[in-house]
């Protein structure tokens, strides 16, 4: 072994890699840019969880004429936490905010609630929950434990501990859905994206490297069929990879679904036919297989970061709520929730479809202005 | 006259490189023309030029009678590249079948002509990449004319043919050319260029000398064509 021969390979590795920009940059640039957006993720507080509180009990009057009420204690508590905005409603307005999006939570104090923790007795308090994220269901109980255990010691030391009784009600979903219920749409929209748009930058950078496109664009076809045919070609696998992966969720893995699986459907063909056009548009600005792998961690890790399947988007920050907001799969997700879990319909999803369109047209626009006939 | 190609002053440069430079050609119908020149001296780009593949600077290509770059065209026109252009992960006849149907072949029979004109049938549905580099050739030819078009622009098509296979080659392009089929061939062997119609030599993007082969060695004195290209070479560069 010599070690001058070692040298010379390590040292026309490296000039070689030094020579090519976008891979020193991927190196360098591409680990802080996840590891930055991963780290902004993970040390987010859950904050942003919006509780209401319905208070349908009076409260009881002292001797002293005051009139105390489990439902401000409550509420006060509550408020001191950090991460929750607490919010007086009604029962039919909670439901209302809950279902639109703007509560996380209603907890509904019964009539008579402070009279049976004051006397030892079985307070009632209704908890309802949006339901389709199992983690911010998670995030209002241990809050609402919280509160509720620091509120006891007001009580006399001498009475009984009451014992508080959850009554949880669930929008969508419910109790036995879990994590993977709520991941798997999301999950069967991302697989279809990343799978869709690596294959066709791929073999559409064969394409131009074989020299086939050359020939290719000898012959009548307009670039409008070339891209028609990939939407086509790759838009066949999508669906069957789609298919497989939502029946085997649904059957092997036991998912809860509650919605209208052709819809969903519609979702991922919109998604597939952005996800082929934007692997041809990018496709032109690689010279490699490896650099269109080198796209990943750009096109497709902030997607899987900020797009929901992560964490909610709308408990991001602001600055990463719009980044969010700039990404296909933001949209697919939100659509494939909606229609996988809250079991909501055609009209109920169309602005995400919308964009979803919008999307897939802008993406066929620059695939297709990116094949050119007269490519010097 | 009606020439199958007319070019008119057709220019096209690379930054400061000159790949075509002011050049006027024409090939009659039914004529094998052959282009000769050392590397980099344009005969890719023209090809490309008058397939339409590339935009010229200034000038105009006319081929059968319409300016290129003309999509419509294409269809009557058949293009074999350099490279091999294959899908190597499909089999030669499905190679022959996906550019046919792009070229519009209706008549199915057509596919197993073009395999049986290049001697291909036995191996036709072998996977390319399983293929020998003589054997690509033979496929990517077959891609090239399986559309029987009307002009034939063929970009070195007998590398790495071999010598049996380059004669049994070039009568079948005297046959097409009989039949009326323009072809204009380039090449680096001399001997091949023997047997086109006409000749152009090619330097630095422009045609230095051109006529038949018989003419073409009297005007320099030479009796082989490599000697005739060396003597207009060095006569251009002088000038």
């Amino acid at each position: 072994m010599q070690l001058s021969r070692v040298f010379a390979i390590a040292r026309r590795l490296i000039s070689q890699i030094r020579r090519d920009h976008r891979s020193v940059g991927l190196i360098i640039v591409a680990p802080m840019f996840v590891m930055g957006l991963l780290g902004y993720i993970l040390r987010l507080e859950n904050q942003g969880l919006a509780i209401g509180i319905a208070a349908e009990d009076q409260g009881i009057l002292l001797p002293t004429g005051a009139r105390i009420s489990a439902a401000d204690r409550l509420m006060e508590l509550l408020g001191e936490r950090d991460e929750l905005t607490v919010k007086p409603v009604t029962r039919e307005e909670g439901e209302q905010l809950l279902r639109d999006g703007s509560l996380d939570a209603v907890v509904i104090l019964a009539e008579g609630f402070t009279q049976a923790l004051a006397q030892g007795g079985e307070p009632r308090l209704e908890l309802v929950l949006e339901g389709s994220n199992p983690g911010q269901r998670q995030a209002v109980m241990i809050a609402l434990t919280a509160a509720l255990t620091q509120s006891l010691p007001a009580s006399p030391a001498a009475a009984p501990r009451p014992n508080v009784e959850f009554e949880t009600r669930y929008i969508y979903g419910g109790e036995e859905y879990d994590f993977l219920d709520s991941f798997a749409p999301v999950y069967i929209a991302f697989f279809v994206f990343f799978f869709v748009f690596l294959l066709t930058g791929v073999s559409f950078l064969r394409e131009r490297s074989q020299g086939t496109m050359e020939r290719l664009l000898a012959t009548p076809v307009g670039r409008g069929e070339i891209v028609l045919g990939y939407m086509l070609g790759f838009g066949l696998f999508a669906l069957v990879q789609s298919a497989v992966v939502l029946l085997f969720t649904i059957y092997v893995l036991r998912i809860h679904h509650a919605g209208n699986l052709g819809l969903a459907f519609l979702v991922e063909a919109l998604l597939t036919v952005g996800a082929v056009n934007l692997g041809i548009f990018l496709s032109t600005y690689a010279r490699t297989e490896l650099q269109v792998v080198q796209f990943i961690p750009i096109v497709i890790v902030p997607q899987v970061l900020l797009s929901g399947i992560i964490l909610p988007v709308d408990s991001l920050p602001r600055l990463l709520q719009v980044m969010a907001s700039l990404m296909p799969l933001t949209y697919a997700n939100r659509a494939m929730t909606d229609v996988m879990i809250r079991g909501l319909g055609l009209a109920d999803v169309a602005a995400e479809l919308a964009v979803l369109l919008g999307f897939a047209l802008a993406a066929l626009m620059l695939s297709a202005l990116s094949i050119r006939r007269q490519f010097v | 006259m009606d020439f199958s190609i007319e070019t008119v002053r057709l220019n096209k440069a690379f930054g400061a490189i000159r790949a075509v430079a002011e050049l006027d050609l024409q090939v009659q119908a039914g004529e094998i023309y052959g282009l000769l020149g050392p590397n980099g001296s344009g005969k890719t780009t023209l090809m490309r030029l008058l397939v339409g593949l590339a935009k010229a600077d200034s000038g105009e290509a006319r081929v059968l009678g319409r300016r290129m770059p003309d999509r419509g065209l294409l269809a009557e026109i058949g293009y074999m590249t350099q490279a091999e252009a294959l899908y190597s992960d499909l089999t030669a006849r499905e190679n022959v079948l996906f550019f046919a149907a792009l070229s519009g072949v209706r008549t199915a029979s057509w596919i197993g002509e073009a395999l049986e004109l290049v001697e291909l049938q036995a191996r036709a549905n072998d996977l390319v990449s399983s293929l020998s580099g003589g054997l690509r050739r033979r496929v990517s030819l077959a891609c090239a004319l399986v559309h029987r078009p009307r002009l034939l622009i063929l970009d070195e098509p007998t590398v790495g043919v071999d010598p049996q296979l380059r004669v049994a080659f070039w009568e079948h392009f005297r046959r097409l050319a009989e039949a009326g089929v323009t072809l204009v061939i380039s090449s680096h062997v001399m001997d091949e260029a023997g047997r086109c119609d006409r000749l152009g030599f090619m330097r630095e993007g422009r045609l230095i000398a051109e006529g038949s082969p018989d003419e073409l060695r009297q005007r320099s004195g030479m009796t082989d064509l490599e000697q005739a290209f060396l003597k207009f070479a060095e006569a251009d560069h002088a000038a």
